[in-house]
């Protein structure tokens, strides 16, 4: 998997995001099915004010930890709250985190990767170091370092999985630009006297987005996965704020009483990370095809 | 060969005084002054001048950091600010409790991701294939956590044949610390098997496509010969440097392994540390974690170089 990104991003130029594109990765099997599974969660998450049939933090004490019913279709908590309604709202959280978090890094990555690799020298040396140190500590161990100074949030957590993100898009968007670099239109484009930062930006980036692209979906199931096990840790999300790790949490502490409890948010919790997983692979497939 | 181990070598020392230099950071970026996280809000300007002196606190950060390097090297990490116990001790109890998950993870992850492969790879394009890529898909999307809530509740629950968490040293009772060993080994090792087993899969038809496996079947050799035999021998190689890049993944994924089947680990006390603010802890934790995992890596790359020589002069 990680052999054909960076395989697209030192070899031959990938055709920049088009129209279409879309269209080529929805005619996939692995790309079509990522769209509806991912398009399904996303939608869930967005109507959870029209489809959860009661609120996130609504307390039902006398129906505390109750089986699947028609009125709980999917039981109820420790303290008697709909399990369904706080899994549709849990997945904004999760949502809203991979996806700022992500964007966040591809932003920051993709700049640092573009500097080290044009500007290169000792700026290159520079980040690329401080990208190894990064990388020097399991993700979620830095994640955890950062949250225990900045302290527990969803915030913080966002924060966290930023960080941990960057220096995969550094590196690939560095890779991307050290090949670019060296290509005839970039010759061309310093022969009509275009600027450094016009040359970096409107000639060699465009060429460059393929992998990061692809790297964003592979990076969100990731960035999900990682919100979660913090969540899980109480370093996420905090109570009574629903979250999918968080509500995992809880469920082990009931598992005799009931099992049911963390089976739904683990099952949706999975199926996100497939859903992007499935479209990162459909856009690899629809790309590769073409290259 | 030399000349490789010493150009990796050189290139890992300044990735390692970058992450001391982060580590040792904790404690200085985190805001409140950590006199008063030993002592308590209600502390006199006395006592925090006095633990701040004892502490080095007011001498300049430099020297703050190389008199913290010095003590590291020589294996004081200080103490917990907690309970006072001397850090290193903490993790010394703790540190085989993890190695015991991650080996046992290992062991799961590689009985799991072989077979699969080479069953997806001898029945390649049939339904076996498509349900085994099925599965692993599914596989790499479950939250480790959500695996072992799984795993209790079928195993330990309703089917009542492993204890549901606990840890037992294997020189206690070597049969029940296996037990106890078995459930986290799975949780732990589902992600690293999906990764492993779709990446030997891709080899193996690499390897099967290669002109020695048409040499093998041309003089006769019989298909499964090819295969078990030829290609996955050479299809081993590169396995060893997806487990050492997995092998972060172990050590994170541990975190949240240990925590949920109440394992005494590194990973349990990195958590109970943060929870508790005991920055020290944290620190030190932190800190093997990270030298560990660079030194794995260290330790992959050499091994790469030592099995493919193209890799020492390339």
């Amino acid at each position: 998997m990680v052999s054909s990104i960076l395989g697209s991003a030192t070899g031959r130029p990938a055709p920049p995001p088009r129209a279409g594109v879309l269209g080529r990765i929805w005619r996939r099997p692995r790309g079509a099915a990522g769209f509806a599974l991912t398009g399904l969660l996303v939608a869930s998450s967005l109507l959870a004010q029209l489809l959860a049939p009661h609120g996130p933090l609504e307390l039902a004490k006398e129906s505390v930890l109750q089986p699947p019913s028609w009125t709980f279709p999917f039981g109820t908590d420790e303290l008697g709250r709909d399990i369904l309604s706080r899994v549709l709202y849990g997945g904004r959280v999760s949502l809203l985190v991979a996806f700022v978090s992500v964007l966040l890094a591809a932003v920051a990555g993709v700049v640092l990767g573009l500097a080290s690799g044009y500007v290169g020298r000792w700026w290159d040396v520079a980040i690329m170091r401080l990208m190894d140190v990064v990388l020097a500590f399991p993700a979620i161990i830095l994640a955890m370092a950062i949250v225990s100074m900045l302290g527990p949030s969803s915030a913080n957590a966002m924060f966290a999985v930023a960080i941990v993100s960057i220096p995969v898009f550094a590196r690939l968007t560095r890779s991307a630009v050290l090949a670019e670099k060296e290509r005839e239109y970039v010759e061309a484009a310093h022969a009509i006297g275009a600027s450094g930062p016009y040359t970096v930006f409107r000639t060699i980036l465009p060429n460059t987005l393929t992998p990061v692209v692809v790297q964003v979906t592979v990076s969100m199931g990731y960035a999900v996965l990682l919100e979660a096990g913090l969540s899980f840790l109480g370093l996420g999300t905090q109570p009574p704020q629903p979250s999918w790790g968080a509500m995992l949490f809880t469920a082990s502490s009931y598992l005799n009483q009931a099992p049911w409890y963390g089976f739904f948010p683990g099952l949706f919790l999975t199926a996100l990370v497939l859903g992007l997983n499935l479209i990162s692979e459909g856009i690899q497939e629809a790309f590769s095809r073409t290259a | 060969m030399a000349r490789y181990i010493g150009s990796r070598l050189v290139q890992a020392i300044p990735v390692l005084f970058l992450v001391s230099v982060a580590v040792f950071s904790i404690i200085h970026l985190t805001p409140g002054d950590p006199a008063y996280v030993l002592l308590g809000p209600n502390a006199l300007p006395d006592q925090v001048k006095e633990i701040r002196a004892e502490l080095g606190l007011d001498r300049p950060l430099p020297v703050q950091y190389a008199v913290w390097v010095s003590r590291v090297v020589r294996g004081d990490l200080g103490r917990s600010y907690l309970n006072g116990f001397p850090v290193i001790g903490l993790l010394d109890r703790a540190w085989p409790v993890t190695l015991q998950v991650t080996i046992g993870a290992l062991l799961v992850a590689l009985a799991v991701a072989v077979p699969l492969a080479l069953l997806t790879v001898r029945f390649r394009r049939t339904w076996v294939d498509h349900a085994a890529g099925a599965f692993v898909a599914v596989a790499y999307g479950m939250p480790t956590f959500w695996v072992a809530i799984l795993l209790v509740f079928v195993l330990s629950i309703r089917l009542r044949w492993l204890p549901p968490s606990g840890y037992v040293s294997l020189g206690q009772d070597p049969g029940q610390a296996l037990r106890l060993l078995l459930m986290p080994s799975i949780a732990l090792s589902l992600g690293v098997a999906s990764v492993l087993a779709r990446f030997l899969r891709a080899t193996l038809l690499e390897e099967l496509a290669r002109e020695y496996v048409r040499t093998a079947r041309a003089k006769g050799l019989a298909e499964r010969a090819v295969l078990y035999r030829h290609a996955t021998r050479n299809a081993l190689v590169p396995v060893v440097t997806v487990l050492g890049m997995q092998f972060g993944a172990f050590m994170g994924g541990a975190v949240l392994t240990e925590a949920i089947f109440g394992l005494p680990g590194v990973g349990r006390l990195l958590w109970n540390s943060v929870l508790s603010r005991d920055y020290a802890v944290v620190q030190a934790a932190v800190l093997v974690s990270a030298v560990v995992f660079v030194l794995i890596n260290l330790l992959t790359d050499l091994c790469y170089g030592l099995l493919d020589p193209r890799i020492r002069y390339g």
